[in-house]
């Protein structure tokens, strides 16, 4: 749908009001929710739409995805999240996902970064570079 | 003798005589004036007018004669510049020629090289191709065969490798 | 083979290493050319991005929650949700002398399949211009070989002269005659061994010009014997916006590699009016608000950064110089529209072209009146100035008088007289273009009067035989005046001897 700049800026707005100390609190997004549901403005689903989307990527940058082919080691893991807690503050969560196109090693994707020590990317990177 | 004799004897009788002379002395002067005097003067005009023209025909010949050496001169000097066109157009037409030559030499030069590039860039194009068709190769065979070597030590291993990356 | 062999075995080894941190993001949105991405964090403005496939995406916009992107090259083949990585560098082109005879697109790839452009040089396309301090001031001429020019508005090399007329008036004829004149100076000196003498290479960049009439100029120049001195970067209609858009940046980044080695380099921008229109349609596009004619606000400064980088260096800068012949197309003749203005303002100079004298058969169509060159005298060879030094006061002063008919007194008839012969001499066929000693010589032999007995429809025929007359019979005469520079008294009492003798045998 097409969002217009007033719904978008009504949409930052509220999002900005759903943080606490920089971290999204949950109660207030469902509040705010709700009370743009009610007040059934005209631009109301546009609104919403943008403060998903806010959502979604603010979620997408606290999330760290990790991606192997085996089980990863448990030493290994604690590693890893205690890398990821330091490089990213103490509220990222983790997943752990299974990928058998990444033939070994590990895929770390956390918003935009990604750290690839795949044998997958190597690989494709060796064929691009012919 | 006596001298009226002779004189007698030829009939010679001075009143005629002297009335003669006087009258051939008159006819002498009429003839003078009214004869003589035009006629020499028309002779002495003649004279001159031939004086003159034989002056003139002089100067002609003269002026012809210089006339025939310029003439010859200016034969001479067009004959000279001529030469120096042709000498001059010669020389032109063998620059033209060197030109020409020169020209039609680069251009089969070019030809060959441009030949000889072809060459070396087919050549070229197919080493790249070759290249690239070994690395997919390469790339395929690891691929498929990466997956059954590795062990869980190796799997571990690269783990490990990209946790430290991330901690760094 | 072996060779082969090593190589791939380099490549393999050198994929040991795994990438570091990467930045990412994904396709949102996609068309005309321009991508919305989502993520790319770490994008910078300008930086390339890698979308995958061999398709490059420059950035263009930066917003809060995604960057807006414009694509050079395949952009059919992508679609939402691709994914697009950062590579940390800013758009580059290859530049150094494996790029002459060559002709490339935006991203310096070749488009003439003659193989890959071998160099190990990339110059980035967006550059600050040269400051003060590296500058200075221009006195080397660019012999453009068209007689109107070199005469009365002369060019320097370092400078920027803007040719600017309506359509069909000649103004890429006069472009390609001095690449093919520069190209003709170049050989005739590396013919004679001559180190002193500077060689001007030239890069000529087509704008979203038509294909078939990028071929023509290819081809024009191929005949000439011009390509080994010349790189076309060619962007045509068909490209995309965002490609037009670059492709004069790319040719100035490869003309700045001439300028920083100690060369000389000449660019001719064909046309600045379809840059324009194209950066209107990537801003457009971009939603960047729109101002006057529908340009974006910063139409200036595209124009301005992009000429700026024309050039002459100091000798501990590089020492060398770009000259810039950007070309503008008016609409019927409105050189104070919106962007002919901001170019005009921006250029040392302007070559004003007009479509009548083109149909007067004036050509080139150069009203010597509007045209000027803010260099001027300073770059124009000593004997050319001797010679043409009162000209353009002359067809002033012509112009002035042409309007009177008859009833006039002997001094005002014989002005305009020679006025009217002066515009015979300057009448040039195009791809034809005539050496500078030459041009002395004619420009020398109307100013002394001996073309005043010439009927005003022969004086052309006299003048092409004239021609012939010195090339052919009297090189050492032109070898002095090129050697010389100037006319000395000498030179000027052999001038006469040649034009006496010339004149006795012109019927």
């Amino acid at each position: 749908m097409k969002v217009n700049k007033r719904a978008k800026r009504d949409a930052k707005q509220l999002f900005h009001l759903c943080l606490v100390n920089r971290l999204l609190a949950e109660n207030r997004v469902r509040h705010v929710v709700q009370r743009v549901v009610t007040a059934g403005r005209r631009d109301g689903p546009a609104i919403l739409s943008h403060f998903r989307r806010l959502l979604r990527l603010d979620r997408a940058r606290h999330t760290a995805i990790i991606e192997s082919v085996t089980v990863v080691p448990a030493d290994v893991q604690a590693a890893i999240e205690a890398g990821l807690m330091r490089r990213y503050g103490p509220h990222v969560t983790t997943t752990f996902a299974y990928r058998p196109a990444l033939i070994a090693g590990v895929r770390i994707q956390v918003g935009s970064d990604v750290y690839d020590g795949s044998v997958q990317a190597r690989l494709t990177a060796l064929e691009k570079s012919f | 003798m006596r001298p009226e004799g002779i004189l007698a004897t030829f009939g010679v009788d001075w009143s005629h005589l002297l009335a003669q002379v006087v009258s051939f002395g008159i006819v002498c002067v009429i003839l003078y004036r009214f004869a003589y005097r035009p006629v020499l003067t028309m002779l002495e005009v003649r004279r001159q007018q031939i004086a003159l023209g034989l002056a003139n025909a002089e100067q002609i010949k003269a002026e012809l004669a210089r006339t025939e050496a310029q003439r010859q001169d200016v034969m001479v000097q067009a004959n000279a510049q001529a030469n120096i066109l042709i000498e001059e157009a010669r020389a032109a037409a063998a620059r033209v020629r060197e030109q020409q030559t020169q020209k039609a030499i680069a251009a089969a030069e070019q030809i060959t090289i441009n030949a000889r590039e072809a060459a070396a860039r087919e050549h070229d194009r197919m080493l790249a191709e070759l290249k690239r068709e070994v690395g997919r190769l390469v790339v395929q065979a690891t691929t498929a065969v990466t997956g059954k070597i590795l062990t869980s030590e190796d799997q571990r291993r690269l783990a490990e490798e990209t946790a430290r990356r991330v901690a760094a | 083979m072996s060779n082969l062999l090593m190589e791939i075995e380099a490549q393999i080894a050198g994929a040991r290493t795994a990438a570091a941190r990467q930045n990412v993001g994904s396709i949102r949105e996609l068309g005309d050319g321009v991508a919305k991405i989502e993520g790319l964090t770490d994008a910078m403005l300008n930086e390339m991005i890698d979308l995958g496939d061999g398709v490059t995406g420059l950035v263009l916009n930066l917003e809060e929650t995604e960057v807006g992107v414009i694509i050079l090259g395949d952009y059919t083949q992508l679609k939402e949700g691709d994914e697009a990585r950062t590579t940390g560098k800013l758009l580059q082109v290859p530049v150094g002398k494996s790029l002459l005879g060559r002709v490339v697109n935006v991203l310096g790839q070749p488009l003439d399949g003659k193989g890959p452009i071998k160099s190990d040089i990339s110059y980035p396309v967006e550059k600050i211009a040269p400051g003060i301090m590296r500058r200075r001031s221009v006195d080397q001429p660019v012999q453009t070989g068209i007689m109107a020019i070199d005469a009365m508005i002369p060019i320097g090399r370092g400078q920027r002269e803007l040719i600017i007329g309506d359509r069909a008036t000649g103004k890429t004829t006069i472009c390609i005659d001095t690449i093919i004149s520069q190209a003709e100076l170049n050989k005739a000196a590396e013919a004679a061994g001559d180190s002193s003498y500077r060689p001007l290479y030239c890069i000529y960049v087509a704008i979203g010009q038509k294909q078939s009439t990028v071929a023509r100029v290819i081809a024009v120049l191929e005949e000439a014997g011009a390509m080994p001195y010349s790189i076309i970067v060619s962007s045509a209609a068909s490209d995309s916006a965002a490609n037009q858009y670059l492709v004069p940046f790319a040719g100035a980044a490869m003309g700045e590699w001439f300028m920083d080695n100690g060369m000389d380099a000449l660019i001719v921008y064909d046309d600045l009016s379809k840059h324009a229109v194209a950066y209107r349609q990537v801003s457009l596009v971009l939603k960047r608000p729109s101002g006057r004619e529908a340009y974006p606000g910063d139409v200036f400064y595209l124009h301005s950064r992009l000429l700026e980088r024309a050039a002459r260096v100091g000798e501990k800068y590089g020492n060398g110089s770009l000259t810039a012949l950007p070309i503008i197309e008016t609409q019927a003749g409105d050189v104070s529209a919106y962007v002919p203005t901001n170019v005009i303002s921006i250029t040392d100079g302007q070559i004003y072209l007009e479509t009548d004298l083109f149909y007067q058969g004036v050509r080139p169509a150069i009203s010597v009146g509007l045209s000027v060159s803010r260099v001027g005298s300073a770059a124009q060879l000593k004997a050319m100035k001797q010679v043409a030094g009162q000209l353009k006061g002359e067809l002033a002063q012509f112009r002035e008088l042409a309007q009177f008919g008859s009833d006039l007194d002997a001094k005002t008839q014989a002005q305009i007289d020679r006025g009217k012969r002066i515009m015979e001499i300057f009448k040039q066929t195009q791809y034809r273009p005539i050496p500078v000693e030459v041009q002395v010589a004619v420009i020398w032999a109307v100013q002394n009067g001996y073309v005043d007995r010439v009927p005003v429809p022969r004086v052309r025929a006299f003048q092409s035989t004239f021609m012939d007359f010195l090339v052919t019979r009297h090189v050492e005469l032109l070898a002095t005046i090129k050697r010389e520079h100037t006319l000395s008294d000498a030179l000027k009492a052999e001038l006469k001897t040649v034009a006496d003798a010339f004149t006795q045998t012109w019927t």
